[in-house]
């Protein structure tokens, strides 16, 4: 565990000095994160590892970027904090500002979340997309996540008429 | 493909006797045939485009889109159909609108009364005026002239020659095929609860041959097997004849007159035994039957008038009444409310009990009065009028009219009661 301290990014860094156990997980690009195992238990996909006694000291994330890595790690921690505190107004501030992202970094936090099984970041995440498409024309939702439209015209009047009421 | 039109037929022609059953068809089912209007025959997909942030990876999967999409309103949701085949058939898939149900309890918009005939129209009161915009019974206006028989969260249960059961959220009918039996029905319903399961179910009451005397069964039609099949064992019953059924707690419920209570329980296939019915002054005469929110409420004069100064014995107003509720364990009736009109209006009919979605508060009694449609808080014992709006038929440009509540055409023409509203909610439920 400590000879991958040197490439630590901040995250890291801040840990506490609770005697708390450590995990340090690697990001695709062989970024090492060592965080408390709380915070990393926060994902059901790496407490199943733990569980089944995955016993490296280096958990790797293979399709997580580091700058993803760091932020998803920003959520885990925050929420280990929040879950013994139980401010939910500070809790839905937080979120608010944290999801407050463009949509690549909402793609790839959704898929990292996803993947690793945060459930609170998933729900923040799938959220934030279903707000995202709220209200929006079809031509909108296809520009915003880049989805070829491959329906004809009139196909796609079909589906008006047919849900009429929908789209007035 | 034939399948898929006559689910968006506005007029059912009952000449063709072409019968959509069995093999089981989903709407999604149907859409892959040669007349869908985006199946795979029409162009080719070209190879996927090489943008790196593409979200065709959260589009491919089932599970994300559902949980994203299923946080949305239906107009939204209905609204995404095009954006792509992919979202098309996630939109459609019968796992999607399950999920789809069960994360919005439906919950009721508004009554809806149809008029007796073609010319008369049918009428919608919403329950919040303030949001009565957009809402499909535009398309509703195209089925009249079949009539509507019976209705349960959403789903209506047409009659027009056949039976058909009708969606107007999602415009979509579906011919039942006749009964086996082909005996006469002396009661017909709709079981439908989206919280419980997507499908539903049409529950008949046909006379059996097998017991002496007044013998009955129960005929029954599931969505899932898209089959009808006798369920339970035939029954005699003690009453006269069947009122509207009522659907509550998975069982539905009729009541004989004068004072038996009929329940039989649709996923068990048996019925239930019930309590002794609550007795108002005059026995047998009850005002209200119905569900609201999960309970079931049953409303009669009360025994107990109180006496007010002029007793002019107008029989047809209703002054002061008791609200039953029934325990959930069908262990008894309980006195919820008595009601004292105190003669501030002439409540005529009680239409709809509506139970307020916290315990106890904000529950309301849907009345009609002449002239108009009223609100009667039970808590507050307030009375607020309701909006009636009519939608005017014939032809497909109907259009919602505001009416305003003391307009004439209203209160000479219509007197309605319990049985004649239908508690309208939207429902992606795919019949």
């Amino acid at each position: 565990m400590a000879s991958s301290s040197s490439s630590l990014p901040s995250p890291s860094s801040s840990s506490s000095s609770s005697s708390s156990k450590k995990l340090v997980l690697r990001s695709s690009d062989e970024k090492h994160f060592e965080v408390d195992e709380a915070v990393a238990l926060q994902s059901e996909m790496i407490k199943q590892m733990v569980e089944d006694g995955f016993g490296g000291d280096v958990i790797p994330l293979l399709n997580v970027s580091s700058n993803i890595l760091s932020k998803v790690i920003d959520y885990c921690k925050k929420h280990v904090d929040f879950d013994s505190k139980k401010k939910m107004d500070d809790r839905r501030r937080w979120d608010a500002e944290y999801i407050d992202v463009g949509v690549d970094e909402l793609y790839h936090l959704i898929m990292a979340a996803n993947y690793r099984n945060i459930k609170g970041l998933l729900d923040l995440t799938c959220q934030k997309v279903a707000d995202t498409i709220k209200g929006k024309k079809p031509k909108q939702i296809r520009i915003i996540f880049n989805i070829k439209n491959d329906v004809t015209p009139e196909g796609e009047q079909k589906i008006r008429k047919e849900h009429s009421w929908a789209f007035e | 493909m034939a399948c898929f039109k006559r689910c968006c037929t506005y007029y059912p022609s009952s000449d063709d006797d072409e019968v959509l059953e069995s093999p089981p068809h989903s709407f999604s089912a149907m859409l892959t045939r040669d007349d869908d209007p985006i199946a795979d025959n029409q162009e080719p997909v070209e190879p996927q485009q090489q943008q790196p942030l593409s979200w065709d990876m959260v589009s491919d999967s089932q599970d994300l889109m559902t949980d994203i999409l299923s946080r949305l309103p239906m107009t939204d949701v209905l609204r995404a159909k095009p954006v792509s085949k992919r979202w098309h058939s996630l939109i459609s898939d019968p796992l999607f609108i399950s999920e789809f149900c069960r994360r919005h309890p439906t919950s009721v918009s508004g009554l809806l009364f149809f008029g007796t005939s073609k010319a008369s129209g049918l009428e919608f009161v919403p329950f919040n005026s303030n949001n009565p915009t957009s809402t499909p019974l535009m398309d509703f206006s195209s089925v009249l002239g079949i009539e509507v028989e019976h209705s349960c969260n959403g789903l209506f249960l047409c009659c027009k020659d056949s039976y058909y059961i009708y969606n107007p959220a999602m415009n979509q009918f579906r011919l039942l095929p006749p009964q086996p039996s082909h005996k006469m029905a002396f009661s017909v319903s709709v079981a439908f609860d989206p919280r419980r399961s997507a499908h539903y179910k049409v529950v008949f009451i046909i006379g059996s041959e097998s017991s002496e005397g007044d013998g009955w069964q129960i005929e029954m039609y599931s969505s899932e097997t898209r089959q009808w099949r006798l369920s339970g064992e035939p029954f005699t019953s003690d009453g006269m004849g069947f009122g509207p059924g009522v659907f509550w707690n998975g069982a539905m419920h009729w009541i004989c007159r004068p004072d038996t209570l009929l329940c039989f329980d649709v996923d068990r296939e048996c019925l239930i035994e019930t309590p002794t019915m609550p007795q108002g002054s005059r026995r047998g005469e009850y005002l209200y039957f119905g569900e609201s929110r999960n309970h079931l409420h049953l409303i009669v004069t009360s025994s107990e008038q109180p006496i007010h100064g002029d007793g002019d014995g107008d029989d047809s107003q209703v002054r002061c009444l008791d609200v039953f509720e029934m325990e959930k364990d069908y262990s008894g009736w309980f006195l919820k409310y008595r009601v004292d009109l105190n003669r501030r209006h002439k409540c005529v009919s009680i239409l709809h009990l509506v139970q307020g979605e916290e315990e106890e508060e904000q529950s309301s009694l849907v009345m009609y009065v002449p002239d108009s449609i009223y609100s009667y808080d039970l808590k507050k014992q307030r009375f607020t009028s309701l909006t009636v709006n009519r939608i005017n038929i014939p032809g497909r440009s109907a259009c919602l009219t505001r009416l305003n509540v003391n307009h004439q055409s209203i209160t000479s023409r219509i007197k309605y009661f319990w049985y004649s509203a239908h508690q309208y909610m939207e429902t992606m439920s795919v019949v």
